[in-house]
């Protein structure tokens, strides 16, 4: 039987285009203090600390090593993930295991990057197939936008409706002290007739390239509920891995098998039946407008082909049926190896009822989930009550 | 011929932000200046300096200077080619190491070097290379 786990602290950087003050090093350790002081702990407490990053996207490898005192490994149990853009979810699902085993009472997960130091899109093409992929394709836009176009036709979306979801995290992110783009005047107009990156994508519908970290404190039950005045209990967690080849799966925006998979096995797990109606809050690995709103049908939250319709509906909206990415998501805010704690942390603080301004009322189960990779999903699901 | 091999490159640009210790530490050097962090918590003396003790986790505030001269603490010679010495160099005062090029001395004599300081380039930019290299200290000479 595992051990009930709760999430009982957190702490970002405010994440931004370019931080020239600061080392990745000096980066990390400004998350790290803040995710301490909001427990009250000192590193002391913390038995062993999990490190997320995409390397090599500045350029180097093996970050754990040089980069230790700045994520507190110093001497203690840790590894690092790297799993593309499920590198912040993995982290937090592996210290959710950590602590559910039993061996381990208080376990800290570190996400980061410092895209402004690196080459992303030179990075992200050693993902891809050496024989096929890596001969046509440059980067991770040209991959993405023929998703896109498929799930247009697939689903009938329209370039509005996907705006409409790229002008809600910007809007959003005027609420969220840490997010890196905050634009409060945005309109459709203005995502419309932004620069065309690769049809039908453009330049506002796209995630910004951020210099981010986030640090998230994971506790058994006796330690979370001396700690934390209202701990975040993980209900429930799942992983599901595609096949890597693009070719392989047409319509991968319109039927996104890794999260059917991971979601529903997760759904069970939490007793969800109707998530649409059970989930308070949503914070998803949105990437990209057109990329939400497939979620929105992937995830279960309306039926196929109406993500377009959810979104005209309000029903995202913070005010809304289901507030989807109160934080601004990671169209506001992407410095990748974080990007997906940023999303349990997010979900984390609004359980906790401390996400400010950008707090969802009476949040009581929320989700979280990460994907990369291609197509990799990770899914959390948090709750106020104990599982 | 089932042995097909496809052949590419990798080559990713990046830069790299000094930060705050280090970028001290680099001004330093156009100055001809070295300079070291200490930590309150475990009193290690860290050249190239740490603004941050990884070991106690805590801040260093605590700046000093160090003198271009230490202790050659181990070495390597190049085996082909003209030869290139790395050392291994403890600064007076210093609880850690640097590695550097060691210069005006033959392999043969490394055996017997003790001491070495360090050799300023003239045109400086901010850069470990501003040392151009470590050369020994010998007996009778003005240190
Ligand atoms: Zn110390």
């Amino acid at each position: 039987m595992p051990r009930r786990v709760a999430i009982i602290a957190t702490g970002q950087t405010k994440h931004t285009a370019r931080r020239l003050d600061v080392n990745i090093r000096e980066l990390i350790t400004e998350a790290v203090t803040r995710a301490l002081q909001d427990a009250d702990l000192t590193m002391r407490d913390i038995d062993a600390v999990l490190l997320g990053n995409m390397e090599p996207f500045e350029g180097f490898l093996f970050p754990e090593l040089w980069a230790v005192e700045g994520w507190g490994g110093y001497m203690k149990p840790s590894v690092k993930f790297n799993t593309g853009g499920t590198v912040g979810t993995t982290t937090a699902i592996a210290a959710y295991y950590y602590v559910a085993s039993g061996i381990y009472d208080v376990v800290m997960a570190v996400g980061f990057e410092k895209q402004s130091e690196g080459h992303t899109q030179t990075a992200i093409t050693t993902v891809g197939d050496p024989i096929w992929e890596r001969s046509v394709m440059a980067g991770a836009i040209g991959n993405f936008a023929v998703m896109a176009t498929t799930y247009m036709h697939e689903s009938g979306v329209t370039e509005e409706q996907a705006a409409k979801a790229a002008v809600k995290a910007r809007r959003n992110a005027c609420l969220n002290e840490y997010a890196h783009l905050q634009m409060p005047d945005i309109t459709v107009e203005d995502v419309l007739r932004s620069e065309v990156l690769a049809y039908p994508v453009k330049r506002l519908d796209m995630c910004p390239q951020s210099d981010g970290a986030v640090a998230v404190i994971f506790a058994e039950e006796s330690k979370a509920q001396r700690l934390a005045p209202r701990p975040a209990w993980i209900r429930a967690v799942a992983t599901a891995h595609e096949q890597q080849y693009m070719g392989d799966s047409p319509k991968r925006l319109a039927e996104m098998r890794s999260l059917i998979a991971a979601s529903r096995r997760a759904y069970q797990a939490a007793g969800i039946t109707n998530p649409r109606k059970e989930l308070d809050v949503a914070e998803i690995y949105e990437v990209a407008s057109f990329a939400e709103l497939a979620m929105y049908e992937n995830l279960g939250f309306c039926d196929r082909g109406e993500g377009g319709k959810l979104i005209d509906m309000g029903v995202t909206e913070l005010t809304g049926e289901l507030p989807v990415n109160p934080s601004g998501g990671v169209m506001s805010t992407n410095p990748i190896g974080a990007t997906a704690l940023i999303r349990v942390a997010e979900a984390a603080l609004q359980i906790m009822g401390k996400a400010g301004r950008r707090q969802v009322e009476g949040a009581r189960m929320a989700l979280a989930t990460g994907y990369g990779g291609n197509a990799w999903t990770d899914v959390m699901i948090l709750s106020q009550e104990k599982p | 011929m089932s042995e097909w091999i496809v052949r590419q490159k990798i080559r990713i640009p990046f830069r790299y932000t000094a930060g705050r210790a280090m970028s001290r530490f680099l001004m330093g050097l156009a100055e001809r200046r070295i300079w070291a962090t200490r930590c309150e918590g475990c009193g290690r003396v860290y050249v190239p300096p740490l603004g941050f003790c990884g070991r106690c986790w805590r801040e260093i505030a605590e700046w000093q200077e160090l003198p271009d001269e230490g202790e050659l603490v181990s070495y390597t010679v190049r085996p082909v080619g003209p030869p290139v010495i790395l050392g291994l160099i403890r600064l007076e005062g210093a609880d850690t190491h640097l590695v550097h090029r060691l210069g005006e001395v033959e392999p043969a004599e490394l055996g017997r070097v003790i001491r070495v300081r360090a050799v300023w380039r003239e045109d400086r930019t901010g850069s470990i290379l501003d040392i151009a290299y470590f050369a020994p200290v010998r007996s009778g000479s003005l240190g």
